[in-house]
């Protein structure tokens, strides 16, 4: 198991009660199995909509996590 | 107070993040040179009129290393897109007032033609691509606002 920070941000983080989450995964897991493993230790994600980002690149579920990975979990964003 | 700025001015693109208000100043002066015919500024302004009533500031958060990486990958398309020689863009991080602006993006050209779409691109790109946050804070409470507010 590796344990990864997932870094979290305005109305997300506002939504967890924190902006960032440590979240156990087997190594080699998927941004998939690294969602789903989150949203067990905080349901409040499940009604959250949000996109995924490692190492500052947005990625889909299928992206492997380096185990020396940065997670974000992105709401929507607001910028200008 | 700048919280992040890229390494080289002298570079296509440049990116700052300050703390409070952002004057436009240093996204003009990075994008200075004697190849420039032009440059356009956008200045994007606090606006009292809010989804829930009037506001009486905003406040912005960033995920700033990500901000950095995904504006020069929107200027890098632009560049590539459009004739235009260089692309600066400075946004705010926490309180900005009413009426005081929270983004600049100055764009210089060789000729005026291009640079037009090519201001109005980033921020159509700005709004839905890159990790900022805006809060509308009113009288009586607060709401984060969403994709392309």
């Amino acid at each position: 198991m590796h344990c990864y920070k997932v870094l979290m941000f305005a109305g997300l983080a506002d939504a967890c009660g924190d902006s960032s989450l440590e979240v156990s995964c087997s190594q080699e897991a998927t941004v998939g199995d690294l969602i789903a493993a989150a949203m067990e230790q905080c349901p409040a994600l499940k009604q959250q909509v949000f996109r995924v980002a490692v190492d500052s690149h947005y990625v889909d579920d299928s992206c492997v996590l380096p185990v020396t990975a940065e997670v974000a979990f992105i709401p929507p964003v607001s910028g200008g | 107070m700048s919280i992040f700025t890229s390494a080289d001015t002298a570079q296509p693109f440049a990116v700052r993040l300050s703390e409070g208000p952002v004057s436009g100043d240093w996204a003009i002066a990075a994008v200075a040179g004697p190849d420039a015919g032009c440059s356009l500024v956008f200045f994007g302004t606090v606006r009292e009129d809010g989804r829930q009533g009037a506001v009486t500031h905003l406040f912005y958060e960033a995920y700033p290393q990500m901000v950095a990486s995904e504006l020069e990958a929107i200027a890098s398309e632009i560049l590539a897109e459009f004739e235009v020689l260089r692309i600066a863009v400075e946004h705010s991080v926490g309180t900005v007032p009413l009426g005081k602006c929270s983004v600049a993006v100055a764009i210089a050209a060789a000729h005026r033609k291009q640079v037009f779409d090519a201001s109005a691109r980033l921020m159509d790109e700005l709004k839905v691509r890159v990790p900022i946050w805006k809060k509308e804070v009113y009288q009586d409470g607060s709401e984060w606002l969403g994709r392309g507010s």
